[in-house]
Parts: C-alpha cells; sequence; structure tokens
C-alpha cells in the first residue's frame, strides 16, 4: 500500500490513456483549488478544500472542542482511505500533483527516502494527542492547509509578511525537488493517516513489525498530549492581540489555527484588517491572524471571515450572531480626546457606532465621549474616524465575549 | 381687530390671496428687508408635495438652466433604510432628478462624501436605485479629481477647504438635506450637510465645528434647499436607528439659515440655542429670527 505513486506511475506508462484521463482529472481538481482558494467565487468555497482532509478535520474538533456540519466533508477522504489507503494521493490531492511534478525535474533521484522513518505518522500521532490536550499540535503540516496557504496570499500589497504562509508550499515544492517524493510518503501527515487506515481494513505486509509500531504509536501520543498540555500553558511570550471576531481562546488559537491564509484573504475583499502575525502574540502565534484597525475596522456588514476557517480557529457565524461578538473593547484617551482635551464639540466616534456603544459625558458645558464596555464590539470604526491629531480612541484586545444584540 | 367688521375681514383676505401668485418666484428679492420666506409642504405623497412646493417657489425653470448642469447633494451618509431616516427620502431624490431633466438639465450629478461604505449608504437607503432610474449620477467623492482647494473670504476659522468640484462648478446647486439630530452639532438640516461635500471633515471638529459650519455657509449659497422632514430622528443621530417623529414636511427656501431654524422647532428647539444657526445668523449668512421668517403652509 505505501509508495503507491510509484507503482501508480509505472501503470501510467503502460496505460497512456488512463494516464491522460487521471491527468486531466487531477489537472481539473488543482485549478478548482486555486479557484477555491483565492476566493473569486463565493468565500465559503475556500473552506472546502482543507476541509476535506481527515486529519485537519479530526484533530480540529477533538482539540477545539468545536464541531460543525462541515466536518462531514471530511468523510469521503477517510472512507477511501479504509477502503484504498492513499487512493486520495494520487487522484485528487493538489499538493500531491504539485509535489510530484515537481520530483519529477529530476528523474535520477528516486526513491532515496525509502530507508527514512514515517515522519508523517508521527507528526499525525503528536497531532492527535495534542487535540486530546486540547492544543493540536502541527496541524499545519496538513497539505491542504499547506496549499490554501499558498493560494490565499496574492492581493495587494504583497508584502514579504503577507506572502509568508506561502511559504510552506514553497519550501516542500523545493524539498520535492531535491527528495522526490520522500514529502508525500514519508512527511505527510494526512498521506500517514491514510495508510494507516488502509492498513487497519487490509492488513500491513509485514504482520511483525505491529506490535513495535503500536507502542511506538502509543509513545507519540503521549508525547503529543504532554507537549500539547505544556504548550498550551506555559507558552512564553504570549500576549493579548485582538483576533477575529469568533476566534477560539487565545491559549488554543495558535495550535487550532492552521495558517491556510483563509481568513486574511477573506478580509482583503473589504476591510483588509487581518494581517498574518510576525510574533506580537507570541512566538507559537507566529503568521496566526491578527487585527489591525486603522484605516479599516471590523465592519459591521461583513462576517467573511465567519465563512472560511477549515479548523474552527474562527467560528461559522451569521452576521447577526458576529455582530454580537466583541473582539475587544475601545478606550478614549482623554489626553489626546478633542472633547476631553480641547473642549471641541467633536463626537465623532459617537456619530459613527453603529452599536451606540458611547455614551455622552458633560464636561464643562463639553459633551465628552466615554465607551460602554458592555455595549462595544471592539470593531474599531471610531479608532478609523477619530479626526484627532493621534488616535484618541483605541480599540485594545481581549477575551472575546458575547454580547446583548443592539439594533444596527 | 376688534372692531374689523365682515366686509373688511373679507377684503384683507381676498388682498393677501390675490396677492400670493404675484409674489411667486420674485419673492425672494422682494422680501429682503421684511425676512425671507420659507415654504412648508405638508402631506404623505413626497411626489405630490415636491411637485406642490416646487410651484410655490417659481417651478424647476426658476432654477434649472437648459442644457447645464444640476448638482444636488442629498444626505446620503449613513447605513440607514428609508424608514430609518438616516438619509434623504430616495422618492424625493428620485423625483427630483427626474423633473430636473425633465426641465432641460444636461446632465444631473450628486457628488456625496459618505459617512459609511456607499456599498452600504447608498444602496441601503434606496438613493443610488432611484437616482440611476431616474437617470442622475450619485458618486462617492474620494479622488483628488473629485475635489478642489477654495478659500473663504468670509470665514473667521475654517479659511481653506477642498470642495467638491460639482458642488463648486455647476450651474445649479441643490442642497437636499435630511432633518435629524446630531450628536456633536445638535441637529444637522441644510448646513451641516455641507460636510458631506468636503474632503477632511475631520479638521471642522478639531476647531470649533459650528464655526465651521457657519464659515462654510458664507461661501456657498445654494440655489434651492429642499429639506426632507417627512420624517425626522428624535435621538442617536446622525447614524440612527434612533426615535422617530413624523412631521410630514418638505421645506422648501433659499435662505440656509431660515430653513435650519424651522426645521429646528420641529424637534421643539430655540434655532439660536444651536450654535451654528446663531453664528450663521450674527454672520449674515441668512435670517434665523422666527419673528421674521415668513412660514407659508401648503397641504398637498
Amino acid at each position: 500500500m505505501p509508495d503507491s505513486v510509484v507503482t501508480d506511475g509505472k501503470a501510467v506508462k503502460s496505460s497512456a490513456r488512463g494516464g491522460i484521463v487521471r491527468l486531466i482529472i487531477r489537472a481539473c481538481f488543482f485549478l478548482l483549488a486555486i479557484l477555491f482558494g483565492i476566493q473569486v467565487l463565493r468565500s465559503e468555497l475556500a473552506g472546502i478544500l482543507p476541509s476535506m482532509s481527515p486529519f485537519l478535520a479530526v484533530c480540529s474538533a477533538v482539540g477545539a472542542r468545536r464541531i460543525t456540519v462541515w466536518f462531514l466533508l471530511c468523510l469521503p477522504v477517510f472512507l477511501m482511505s479504509c477502503w484504498k489507503g492513499r487512493w486520495f494521493c494520487s487522484r485528487i490531492c493538489p499538493t500531491g500533483f504539485l509535489l510530484e511534478y515537481a520530483g519529477r525535474l529530476r528523474p535520477g533521484s528516486k526513491a532515496k527516502y525509502v530507508l527514512w522513518p514515517r515522519f508523517g505518522n508521527v507528526v499525525l500521532l503528536l497531532a492527535f494527542g495534542g487535540a486530546l490536550a486540547g492544543y493540536p499540535l502541527l496541524m499545519w503540516f496538513d497539505p491542504l492547509s499547506i496549499f490554501n496557504g499558498f493560494t490565499a496570499v496574492w492581493h495587494k500589497p504583497v508584502t514579504i509578511i503577507s506572502t509568508l504562509p506561502a511559504a510552506m508550499l514553497v519550501v516542500i515544492v523545493l524539498f520535492s525537488i531535491w527528495r522526490p517524493n520522500a514529502w508525500c510518503h514519508r512527511c505527510c501527515p494526512l498521506g500517514a493517516l491514510q495508510e494507516n487506515m488502509g492498513r487497519v481494513f487490509h492488513g500491513s505486509a509485514d504482520g511483525q513489525k505491529h506490535d513495535k509500531e503500536g507502542r511506538r504509536a502509543l509513545l507519540a501520543l503521549l508525547a503529543g498530549s504532554f507537549a500539547g498540555v505544556i504548550a498550551r500553558n506555559f507558552m512564553w511570550g504570549r500576549r493579548s492581540v485582538i483576533r477575529p471576531p469568533g476566534s477560539i481562546e487565545e491559549g488554543k488559537f495558535s495550535a487550532v489555527c492552521v495558517r491556510c491564509g483563509n481568513c486574511i484573504r477573506a478580509c482583503q475583499k473589504r476591510e483588509n484588517i487581518i494581517y498574518p502575525d510576525m510574533g506580537s502574540s507570541g512566538i507559537d502565534g507566529l503568521l496566526t491572524p491578527v487585527i489591525k484597525m486603522v484605516p479599516g475596522y471590523c465592519s459591521e456588514w461583513c462576517n467573511e471571515c465567519n465563512k472560511v476557517c477549515p479548523t474552527n480557529a474562527i467560528a461559522r457565524m451569521s452576521l447577526d450572531e458576529k455582530r454580537n461578538i466583541s473582539i475587544g473593547t475601545a478606550r478614549v484617551l482623554k489626553e489626546k480626546c478633542l472633547a476631553w482635551d480641547k473642549k471641541q464639540s467633536c463626537l465623532v466616534c459617537h456619530e459613527y457606532c453603529a452599536y451606540h456603544a458611547l455614551q455622552l459625558v458633560d464636561k464643562d458645558g463639553v459633551k465628552c465621549p466615554e465607551v460602554d464596555a458592555d455595549i462595544c464590539r471592539g470593531c474599531g470604526l471610531c479608532q478609523a474616524v477619530c479626526p484627532a491629531e493621534e488616535r484618541a480612541i483605541i480599540v485594545e484586545g481581549g477575551v472575546q465575549k458575547k454580547l446583548k444584540p443592539v439594533a444596527v | 381687530m376688534k372692531n374689523m367688521n365682515r366686509r373688511d375681514f373679507i377684503k384683507t383676505v381676498t388682498t393677501i390671496a390675490a396677492s400670493f401668485p404675484l409674489m411667486q418666484g420674485k419673492l425672494f428679492a422682494q422680501n429682503a428687508e421684511a425676512g425671507p420666506s420659507i415654504f412648508v409642504v405638508h402631506g404623505t405623497d413626497v411626489k405630490k408635495m415636491l411637485q406642490a412646493g416646487i410651484v410655490k417657489v417659481g417651478g424647476w425653470g426658476a432654477f434649472v438652466k437648459k442644457g447645464k448642469k444640476v448638482t444636488i447633494k442629498p444626505n446620503v451618509a449613513w447605513a440607514s433604510t428609508p424608514e430609518q431616516g438616516g438619509n434623504t427620502d430616495p422618492v424625493l431624490v428620485g423625483e427630483s432628478v427626474k423633473e430636473c431633466l425633465a426641465a432641460g438639465a444636461l446632465e444631473v450629478v450628486l457628488p456625496e462624501n459618505s459617512c459609511n461604505h456607499p456599498r452600504e449608504s447608498f444602496v441601503m437607503s434606496g438613493v443610488d436605485e432611484a437616482v440611476k432610474k431616474a437617470g442622475g449620477r450619485l458618486y462617492k467623492t474620494e479622488t483628488n479629481e473629485h475635489f478642489r482647494k477654495v478659500t473663504l473670504p468670509g470665514a473667521k476659522i475654517l479659511k481653506e477647504a477642498e470642495v467638491a468640484v460639482d458642488v463648486l462648478d455647476t450651474a445649479c446647486l441643490i442642497n437636499m438635506p435630511v432633518a435629524k439630530s446630531h450628536g456633536s452639532a445638535v441637529l444637522t438640516i441644510s448646513m451641516k450637510n455641507w460636510m458631506g461635500s468636503v474632503r477632511d471633515r475631520g479638521a471642522w471638529h478639531a476647531k470649533d465645528l459650528h464655526q465651521c459650519i457657519a464659515d462654510f455657509s458664507t461661501f456657498l449659497k445654494p440655489s434651492l434647499i429642499i429639506v426632507d422632514a417627512t420624517r425626522i430622528m428624535l435621538t442617536n443621530g446622525p447614524r440612527g436607528p434612533g426615535e422617530l417623529a413624523h412631521p410630514h414636511q418638505l421645506i422648501f427656501g433659499t435662505d440656509p439659515v431660515a430653513v435650519d431654524a424651522y426645521a429646528a422647532t420641529l424637534f421643539k428647539k430655540e434655532p439660536f440655542d444651536i450654535p451654528y444657526i446663531k453664528m450663521a445668523h450674527e454672520m449674515n449668512v441668512g435670517c434665523g429670527d422666527l419673528a421674521k421668517i415668513k412660514v407659508v403652509n401648503i397641504d398637498a
């Protein structure tokens, strides 16, 4: 069952017509994956590809303790793997397609990885072990989220930071040129999962290895759980940032988020306030989505990021539900405020606030703004429109809360 | 009046009644000393109300120049439905565009520097659709080409401003605001509506908003003002949704201060309690003294 791509590769030569049909099918899935990933159609479609991975679906559902109907999307691949092992890899997987052809660039160097250990299995077990502990490690090794990470970043302005989520695909393509097929067969956790399922239902070619592997697997699971607990509770340098609405608690976010870039891409459609983090949330939060307010804000008319997350790091929510989530709370900096400090009739923040979260306080006959934290959603519109020389009202991140609905 | 007999009474009434048609159109110039006139049309059908009001001020022909551009400045600033009253009524705007074109206007443009994004404010207000149907062009002023810097010689504080080119260069400028409450300006009616025609309104808030509003009206003189007071937002303005009242009125006039002063009474406010009305009155932009303003009520 392992190394089926290689055997399939030989089969392709013997039946040229079948090979062409398969090539066309794979190319179609590849193009479809790009089309969905760049979100030119409905945003929701971008969630389909990574949601098809049973590795992501199971680990994120267990790790996040959140499950939605999107979980069902992983069943086809899972069931096929029980029947045919790595069936998905050489027929549908767009990353597999890309890596296979990258590997063919150096035809002489095949199969050098055969003696390598199955790293993919280790990743799989560590992730699942971590998921049991509520902190699924290394989920970003998933080939489908890696593929999305690449398609999601090509938006304006293209900067080094904005394109970083694409790096993983570039790395594994280069890796596959260096050692053809090695990533797919030895490193990919989704491949390892399918291989394992195939083995469970069809038996291994070498039955004796089972005992040893079972022990190793248990060990890796325990190691994953242990590392998950450690990482979740003792990760240093973690700081409070503003996350997209509906984000899972900060302690889990950096693990449940697979850096697929879908939410960043979705936000570009409109307000362009979600960025891949460069360490402001802590070292484990690298490339996770964070919100920077000015000049945009988290619009009361937008829930694009709530449509695309494949792992529920950002919950799927309707616009109405999203409007009741506070992603932070605004704070008036009185020493900079035109009303508080300069006695101006300003109140632009009060004027714009969709939720009417600003109360007016009388100070020497001048009406001054004060934030009602029970209403403020932290959307940042006030911060974006504040006309003071330096912004006199800013949103500070914190634990997300569900607030009472307000008529918008 | 105690001694007035029936004959005198009839005489007086007929004289007043007869004088109305004669005064139409020329009324504003004639009454410069006696104070401005405004026409308040009461009704529920906006189309009929618009027609009745425009006849009183001389008909569209008195304002629209044949083959020339007409600029209408509605208030389409907020993501607000027509019922919520955050924006000018779409029927009023659409119908005016249609009538201006029918009166021979080359084109009708509606520049608006909306507060909320146009995809909400223009669409939710219904104004975008109404204007398109009528053949006008509503657009968001945002690029350099949309604005031109001007100096305001009569201003106290706001010495210069970047103003929408289509507001500056036009043969006929119609201010078409909606009356509603406002956090910092107390009320927003016609003079405050020009903030949607300038680029940097934040600067107005930073240096005495009320004086800036009055200053700007020393500079920009509309050909006609039509205030939408069919429904007025009493609280939570300018964005709303807030508590509503329904005066069912359209207010026509050319004196912005008089129009604003009258509209303030709909909110049960003394006009001179609103600083920019008082300032504009004192700067001779117009007359905000209710005792001098002649209010002509019309039913439609």
